[in-house]
């Protein structure tokens, strides 16, 4: 009986690895940079001589989309619910120029929305929607569609893609905004409209990708990796090409921690450019707090911390690796990239410089876990606080277990809590997130 | 400066961020309305209160509610035609220019687009000169202008008006309502002139703001005197250094207080925050407070940050800048020292011999 395998593949720097159930790695293939597609590295693992019968899953490390993709993107439909509130600024009417007239298609604002309570703001005027959807035919090669206090109720974002998606047929993707877990009207939009942009050629990345893998073998799965260094089914990822922006910087920080033999670590990578510091606790990135921005524009999605330092300061590296392990003072160090060389062990620090560093995105995308995130506002009106960080939990539970986790196997940390401010209103803003291995399939 | 225009939104909604005092909104909405309704109707004119008639009547103009609800539900485009209208109907006269109420990132923005949608001048100048959390704390009322008539218009054309009543009441009254709008709301108050204004003498509010984002804009934040040209911009001063340890919220007289603990090289300190910061202390000896600015600026960015999206291990800096003299008299004091907030202790200016932790 052969174990079962997981397959990373980093097609940023072109390795690909092959681990067993044990996480050694049983399989390596270098490529090179720049050249080899995802699927040439695959094909070339599974060459190495592994058995592709054996393969459960592939997680991938795409590329991050060039702005010059969003710009030759698809034409997007852009449909806002909520008028007559956020009227004083249009979808778009922000956005630097040169990108908004290269991607734009139909523009409209339509009644519906809801309240920050989930009240109705006005019911949904679906003959407007209709009419838009009318518009973008053979006007907007996908469509996004963003409503008013749209996480608190997606009601009427579900119902104007239900009519848009009836009259634009299957090949016009149609990304709502409430798919991505962000607070703030134009933040979800903008991911929505990036996304769609982006679907086409999403599709033709993805789809060679899955051949692939259906190639080798068809019981496999494929998830690509998100910028936080969790697991996105492929189906979603087709959706969400801005969802894996920058998932080779936080995979590389998971899968140095694995290689130093930990999944608690603070970690370094060292390039003839500059250093780059993370940490992962078991299994986590620290959020920075930030929003992601694309091409000037800024999306929903949060950014893991990861502190940039120019090779010129060591002094400062020095101070940026004590706060990450401030708190921590037994938190090891992991020394990876191809300078690690260069930097001297820290004093009074265990330091870890695992061999075959090269590999550690890969092997982090290979460990991958899958996660959910919930971060809106939670009305506390009828159950009380209590309630309310029930439900929060229950939904990350629920957005990790779609993402592929295993549900036997949960974890959490622990919920923020925001009040409101100016205005005192028994309402808060709840993050929590759910995070755990991914779901095996059961093997006969 | 004379106008806004779309090359000088950037500075100015973050220089304005540096009066939120950690509060005020996050500045990219604030960007965003301004750059579309520049973009509409294009530069907003920034004029002086003396190039009016002193009985000309202008329109002050802040945006009431909570900044988590107006990022997904910003303002109408009819919102300001309803208040200019309201506003003009009560008073028999047409509105000369637009007067901000208070400097901040959403309120330096939704006065300037508000002044470009109807078509009139922005005044370069404020109430407040930062942001306080309540309609009736301006220099305006301290020098015994009344706070009513106040209107507050909703985004769906609602009307409310409150004609007359004890300052601190019609606060409370404001806040009240907000509920019902959807926490989202175009406010005006104070029937004001533009020889009010410029007697008043709060001037070059805008123009501060512009200068002190260009400033910001040149912060290196890898150097040690990396932020020179924003604390010279700002008469401001470093207080400490550090990371943060928690952030903790709790709900008290129905304002949100909380505090904020960082860990230093010289140990805890600690910002006590409601809307904004208004106390920062350590290990017992108070620092700076309020009525002064204390603002938070990301160590790994340079860039000032709002209070309550800070995270936990994130690095930041504790800058404290000066405010308009008068809320530092007695009065000014008793309407916006620690003790209006709720903190039993004298105000505190910050003495630049206490600085720690600084890199």
């Amino acid at each position: 009986m052969t174990s079962r395998l997981r397959v990373g593949v980093d097609a940023v720097s072109a390795r690909a690895v092959a681990l067993d159930e044990q996480d050694r790695i049983v399989a390596v293939h270098r490529g090179h940079p720049g050249g080899d597609s995802p699927s040439l590295l695959l094909g070339a693992l599974i060459a190495e001589g592994i058995d592709a019968a054996a393969v459960d899953r592939v997680v991938a490390i795409l590329p991050d989309h060039p702005v010059s993709d969003v710009v030759a993107g698809a034409r997007v439909g852009v449909l806002r619910i909520g008028a007559p509130a956020a009227t004083a600024l249009p979808p778009l009417a922000g956005w630097p120029a040169q990108l908004s007239g290269a991607l734009a298609g139909p523009v409209t604002m339509v009644r519906g929305g809801h309240e920050y309570d989930g009240r109705e703001s006005a019911p949904l005027d679906l003959a407007a929607v209709a009419a838009f959807a009318r518009g973008c035919a053979g006007n907007a090669e996908a469509v996004a569609v963003a409503a008013v206090h749209g996480l608190e109720n997606p009601d009427h974002e579900l119902r104007a893609a239900a009519v848009i998606a009836d009259e634009l047929g299957p090949d016009v993707p149609v990304i709502r905004g409430a798919e991505t877990e962000a607070l703030g009207l134009l933040e979800r939009e903008h991911t929505a409209v990036l996304d769609a942009a982006l679907a086409r050629s999403a599709r033709a990345r993805i789809g060679e990708l899955g051949a692939a893998v259906r190639a080798h073998n068809p019981d496999a799965d494929l998830y690509v990796l998100r910028g936080d260094g969790t697991v996105l089914p492929a189906l979603d990822a087709l959706r969400h090409a801005t969802a894996s922006l920058g998932s080779s910087g936080a995979a590389l920080v998971h899968g140095a921690a694995r290689l130093a033999g930990t999944r608690t670590a603070a970690v370094v990578e060292v390039t003839a450019r500059r250093a780059v510091v993370g940490t992962t606790h078991a299994g986590l990135l620290p959020d920075s707090g930030l929003r992601r921005e694309i091409a000037g524009v800024r999306t929903g999605l949060r950014t893991p911390r990861l502190t940039s330092v120019e090779r010129s300061g060591p002094s400062r590296l020095r101070a940026v690796l004590a706060r990450a392990r401030y708190g921590f003072d037994d938190l090891p160090v992991v020394i990876v990239g191809d300078r690690a060389a260069t930097l001297p062990d820290p004093p009074d620090v265990r330091v870890i410089r695992p061999p075959e560093a090269d590999l550690a995105a890969a092997v982090g995308a290979a460990v991958a876990e899958a996660a959910g995130t919930v971060d809106r506002i939670f009305w506390q009106g009828t159950g009380g606080r209590g309630d309310s960080v029930a439900r929060a939990r229950r939904l990350a539970r629920d957005a990790a277990i779609l993402a592929g986790a295993d549900p036997r196997s949960l974890r959490e940390s622990p919920v923020k809590e925001a009040l409101m401010t100016y205005v005192p209103v028994p309402a808060a803003r709840l993050r929590v997130t759910a995070i755990g291995p991914v779901l095996e399939p059961v093997t006969p | 400066m004379k106008h806004v225009a779309e090359a000088a939104i950037d500075d100015v909604v973050r220089g304005a961020v540096h009066f939120g005092s950690g509060g005020g909104g996050d500045p990219y909405l604030g960007q965003q309305l301004l750059t579309a309704a520049v973009r509409r109707h294009g530069p907003v004119p920034l004029v002086a209160a003396d190039e009016f008639a002193p009985d000309a009547l202008v329109l002050p103009v802040v945006s009431g509610g909570t900044p988590d609800a107006l990022i997904e539900k910003a303002h109408s485009a009819a919102e300001a035609e309803t208040l200019r209208s309201a506003v003009e109907a009560r008073a028999g006269r047409e509105c000369a220019a637009v007067l901000p109420v208070q400097l901040g990132s959403v309120n330096v923005a939704v006065a300037l687009v508000v002044a470009a949608e109807l078509g009139l001048p922005c005044l370069d100048l404020d109430l407040m000169r930062r942001t306080l959390p309540s309609i009736d704390m301006t220099l305006l009322r301290l020098a015994g202008h009344p706070v009513p008539p106040i209107t507050v218009v909703g985004g769906a054309g609602v009307v409310a008006e409150f004609s007359s009543g004890a300052d601190t009441v019609l606060g409370e009254l404001v806040r009240a309502v907000m509920p019902g709008l959807g926490l989202v709301a175009l406010i005006s108050a104070y029937r004001v002139t533009a020889g009010d204004c410029a007697r008043l003498g709060a001037a070059g509010s805008i123009s501060a703001c512009a200068r002190i984002g260009a400033a910001l804009a040149d912060v290196s934040p890898a150097r040690p005197d990396g932020y020179d040209p924003y604390l010279s911009a700002c008469g401001g001063r470093l207080v400490c250094s550090g990371t943060v340890a928690e952030i903790a919220q709790y709900s008290a007289d129905g304002w949100p207080r909380g505090v904020v603990s960082l860990q230093t090289s010289g140990g805890y300190a600690r910002i006590d925050f409601q809307n904004e910061n208004l106390i920062v202390s350590r290990e017992g000896t108070v620092l700076a407070s309020v009525p002064d600015l204390i603002g938070l600026a990301d160590a790994d960015t340079g860039a000032l940050v709002q209070t309550v999206d800070l995270a936990v291990g994130q690095d930041v800096h504790v800058i404290t800048g000066p405010v308009d003299e008068r809320w530092h008299t007695p009065e000014g004091l008793a309407i916006v020292g620690p003790r209006a907030f709720g903190y039993d202790i004298d105000p505190v200016r910050f003495d630049s011999r206490l600085a720690v932790g600084s890199r």
